[in-house]
């Protein structure tokens, strides 16, 4: 083996000068080799040895065929150029690329340069010197672009994306087959620069790609936007359309794009931003404060009703965190049940809150929390309601007060009436008892012309008080016990109490209740209410005929009405009607008429959850239907 | 007709003891008196009677809105005394609280429930209810 540097050696220097441009090809794995036409000699350098694997020592060559055995087969034919006959036309430079055997068994691809250095006097090629290069890097690299090219070709299809160029020079357009698929057109389409963009929607689309495409022609601006295009088909489409303008010397000389068909992607997209804008709206224009709050408890947003309500800005309010707002009393609470929410108890929960104005004022809310989560059920945020119940506390504690006042009189209302029931009664209770006394004791005291007019006004003076009395007994009582009474033993019972100076021959009750009727009812009331009612029918008799008192029952619903019938004066209604049951309403000019049997009579009737009704006409009788509560079990 | 022998009053009003003893004497209702303010005051003094074997009255006259006492808690008190003597016991109040009618009919010892004022019609009623009834 020969090497290139051993053929002429003169001088150290030249020694030292070979070694370092071996190094330094062999750094950049450029191998040179020699070839002698007529001898046949073949001298290759150590460099290219080492590119295929081998050194000097492990490769003795000996022929080009050492070498040729080694390159691909489909390369071979490269080398027949170096062995005879040679043709006279034999070019001086050579270049081409082949694959040779690694030592390591691999292919290795090399770029061969050759150059005919010398010819014999006859004009025969002599010596010819090569270079050669590892190419295999670049090789692969070429193979992967074919690959990644293929690839994304039919990625583009998959993903319905096209490409558009326009050459301004020849002023041409071109569509790859994706974007005519996309316009719906057939591969053969050719499309033409003055009609291409009116593919896109008449109106703001069209408007708004003319002056994009003119933008990016004029200024070289690129533009990227989504537009609708009406096809061939005359659908409606939505499309990404991006251009890029090639500059040249400050003019655009073409303008390449991207075309994508987004139609589907825009149409879910477009759902989706009118739902959201929906809550937007309803967010922003609730009548009551919302937000959402995030797990950190920062606000992530707030609505324009809880500003006001709270009396910050949005930007302030996202500054703070919703503890500082809170009421120090109701924090605690609100944090349990956050917390609860946030362990996944609870979905949503509801609390009576107060909250910091900014002035410092108190707001009474109702708060609604509610937790969104993720598909995957982990809570994102927290929907809030706030509801300002300011003014319903006020009112509520208006309301209370006033509750209280009322309590405060109603027990001095019920004070008084202890009084009067008691102390005021036996005083006059005495009065009585005395004037009784000083008769017995002094009959000539009767004699006085005064001594009757007192007796009267003590009289008087005790009527008085036992129906004031009466009164404040029927409203002081808290508790009823109601017993179911058979109705008509109350009623004989009555007939039989009733003062014998009202009763007379000439009077007939006539009882037409039997004992099937039975009341929930106050035993001492009924007593009451039926002897009233049959005194008064008594009373109020007409002076032209003998009276006359009927009593019915029968059941209406939960009822047992009983019905007390006269035919007496009668009340004129049109007059009477709304005074007929007050206090201290008298109707005839009759001496015993008190006026307060009526009145205490309802209130005991309506106190067993009864009612009283009564028709009547002038001159011809009056009947009370009395409304008590059928029997209970 | 069989007259009482002492009578009790048990009211804390002076004026109607007063009258109501004038009309007892007045109708000869009975021989003596016994005059209580309160309940707590009766109940003490009829024990030590009771204790001592001195004479029982034979009735009273009970007021139910006293002082210290009333006649409802002498009543709850005085049951749970045993006495060998058969006592009628009146109620005499200016209640006309039918509640409280219906409350004195649980009391067995109660005879009646008497509304103020007294009279002398009033007394005479009660005597002659006592011998009716045979009371005594």
């Amino acid at each position: 083996m020969k090497k290139v540097s051993s053929q002429k050696i003169r001088s150290k220097d030249i020694v030292t000068d070979s070694l370092i441009q071996e190094k330094l090809l062999s750094l950049l794995s450029i191998g040179i080799w020699k070839y002698n036409f007529i001898t046949e000699e073949l001298i290759i350098d150590e460099s290219l040895l080492q590119i295929i694997g081998y050194n000097s020592l492990s490769m003795k060559i000996r022929h080009l065929d050492t070498i040729l055995d080694l390159v691909h087969p489909r390369e071979k034919a490269n080398f027949n150029f170096l062995k005879p006959p040679f043709t006279s036309n034999l070019p001086k430079n050579n270049t081409f690329e082949f694959r040779i055997l690694h030592e390591n068994k691999e292919w290795v691809w090399i770029e061969n340069k050759s150059e005919i250095v010398s010819y014999t006097s006859n004009n025969k090629p002599e010596w010819l010197v090569g270079y050669v290069q590892d190419i295999s890097e670049k090789k692969n690299k070429e193979f992967l672009s074919i690959k990644y090219e293929e690839l994304l070709n039919k990625t583009n299809e998959v993903a319905l994306i096209g490409t558009w160029e326009v050459d301004l020079i020849d002023n041409t357009i071109s569509w790859s087959n994706v974007t005519k698929k996309i316009h719906d057109l057939e591969g053969n389409y050719s499309p033409k620069l003055e009609t291409a963009i009116n593919f896109y929607k008449e109106g703001p689309h069209r408007n708004k790609i003319n002056n994009l495409y003119n933008k990016c022609v004029t200024d070289g601006e690129p533009f990227d936007e989504e537009l609708m295009i009406v096809t061939n088909d005359n659908t409606e489409k939505w499309v990404r359309s991006i251009g890029f303008p090639v500059m040249e010397k400050g003019v655009c000389t073409r303008v390449y794009g991207v075309f994508q068909d987004i139609d589907e992607k825009n149409k879910v997209l477009k759902q989706l931003s009118n739902t959201e804008q929906k809550f937007r709206k309803t967010f922003d224009f609730a009548g009551l404060g919302m937000a959402l709050v995030g797990m950190d408890s920062k606000w992530i947003r707030v609505n324009k009703s809880l500003c006001n309500m709270l009396g910050y800005t949005e930007e302030e309010f996202l500054e703070l965190k919703y503890q500082a707002l809170t009421h120090p009393e109701d924090l605690l609470d609100d944090e349990i049940l956050l917390k609860e929410a946030l362990s996944g108890n609870l979905d949503s929960y509801k609390i009576e809150k107060r909250f910091f104005h900014k002035n410092g004022k108190i707001i009474w809310t109702n708060l609604t929390v509610s937790v969104v989560k993720d598909d995957e059920g982990r809570p994102i945020h927290f929907v809030t309601q706030i509801n300002d119940i300011s003014t319903i506390k006020t009112a509520n504690k208006k309301v209370n007060n006033l509750l209280e006042i009322t309590k405060d009189q109603n027990n001095r209302l019920l004070n008084f009436a202890h009084i009067v029931s008691h102390n005021l009664r036996s005083h006059s209770g005495n009065l009585q008892m005395l004037l009784d006394l000083m008769e017995i004791d002094t009959p000539e005291l009767t004699e006085l012309e005064t001594f009757p007019l007192l007796k009267d006004a003590v009289g008087q003076l005790d009527e008085t008080v036992q129906n004031l009395n009466e009164v404040a007994v029927l409203n002081t009582k808290t508790e009823l016990n109601l017993e179911n009474l058979n109705l008509n033993s109350y009623i004989t019972n009555a007939i039989s109490n009733i003062n014998s100076v009202v009763l007379d021959d000439s009077v007939s009750i006539i009882n037409n209740v039997d004992d099937s009727f039975v009341v929930s009812a106050i035993p001492a009331y009924v007593d009451s209410i039926i002897l009233n009612f049959l005194t008064n029918a008594i009373k109020y008799q007409s002076a032209n005929r003998n009276p006359i008192v009927t009593i019915n029952a029968k059941r209406k619903d939960n009822f047992v009405v009983l019905s007390v019938e006269d035919n007496g004066l009668g009340i004129d209604l049109n007059i009477h009607g709304d005074k007929l049951f007050g206090m201290y309403k008298t109707f005839h000019k009759h001496k015993d008429a008190r006026g307060l049997g009526l009145f205490i009579t309802k209130n005991q009737i309506e106190a067993m959850g009864g009612r009283v009704e009564v028709l009547s006409e002038v001159d011809k009788g009056t009947t009370f239907n009395i409304y008590l509560q059928n029997e209970k079990n | 007709m069989k007259k009482i022998d002492i009578a009790c009053i048990v009211d804390d009003d002076p004026i109607f003891v007063y009258g109501a003893k004038r009309m007892m004497q007045l109708a000869n209702f009975c021989n003596g008196f016994l005059i209580f303010n309160n309940g707590k005051e009766a109940l003490k003094k009829l024990k030590y009677i009771i204790d001592s074997g001195e004479d029982l009255p034979d009735l009273i006259l009970l007021d139910l809105n006293m002082p210290i006492m009333d006649g409802w808690q002498f009543l709850d008190n005085f049951t749970q005394i045993e006495v060998d003597k058969k006592i009628i016991i009146y109620i005499v109040s200016s209640s006309i609280d039918p509640v409280d009618i219906e409350r004195s009919k649980n009391y067995g010892m109660v005879s009646n429930f008497v509304v103020k004022p007294i009279s002398t019609d009033k007394v005479k009623e009660i005597m002659q209810e006592i011998t009716v009834n045979n009371l005594i």
